[in-house]
């Protein structure tokens, strides 16, 4: 069976802005889920885009409501801090969000669907990245 | 545990077939909404939206980083 995806904030732009193969993407996952950064900053970016008229309404909380939104666990959070300090030792760095979401895929074997650098260069055998 | 009231609707949606069989069916149509849903907002940004929308997030998570305290 095809395996569940995590959209992160650069998955949404690619997918508002028409990014090439996100449709087919979106028809291959099984389930779609996000992270609750990303829900404030879309609701963040809907109220600005609102506010300066460049929409006419809201638009992009209906959006959400086709992903699941993860919460951050213990387990997750234990899992970035291992991340973090194993990358820090190794001289390589990551944000704490990029972390958690790292840590979030890997515990639930999701896919994580992403344009940030960081992210795709992270090689990390547990984790199944797809670029877009 | 399941609500009585519940109970009685899901064996009526069931008809001959199996509880596995509707809980499957239910959860397909579940995710087939949400892709249909997701699918709409594909290229709804015009360019200047999705300038805009750049700039707006690239700040949100510059903020973010640079600040600990």
């Amino acid at each position: 069976m095809q395996k569940a995806a995590y959209f992160d904030i650069t998955a949404f732009m690619a997918l508002l802005s028409g990014g090439r193969n996100v449709l087919s993407l979106v028809e291959t996952y099984r389930d779609f889920y996000t992270g609750a950064n990303v829900v404030a900053a879309l609701v963040g970016l809907d109220t600005y885009l609102t506010k300066k008229r460049i929409f006419k309404t809201s638009q992009l909380r209906s959006l959400l409501r086709g992903f699941k939104i993860l919460e951050v666990t213990r387990e997750d959070a234990e899992k970035a801090g291992e991340i973090l300090g194993r990358l820090k030792a190794e001289g390589k760095d990551l944000g704490i969000d990029e972390a958690l979401v790292a840590a979030q895929c890997m515990r639930r074997g999701l896919v994580l669907v992403t344009n940030k650098k960081v992210l795709v260069d992270f090689r990390e055998p547990e984790l199944e990245i797809k670029q877009i | 545990m399941i609500r009585e009231e519940l109970y009685e609707r899901l064996k009526e949606l069931k008809g001959q077939t199996s509880f596995s069989d509707l809980l499957e069916k239910l959860v397909k149509n579940d995710v087939e909404l949400r892709r249909a849903q997701i699918r709409g907002f594909f290229g709804i940004l015009s360019d200047k939206a999705s300038k805009e929308a750049q700039r707006f997030l690239q700040e949100v998570w510059r903020v973010a980083k640079g600040r600990i305290f």
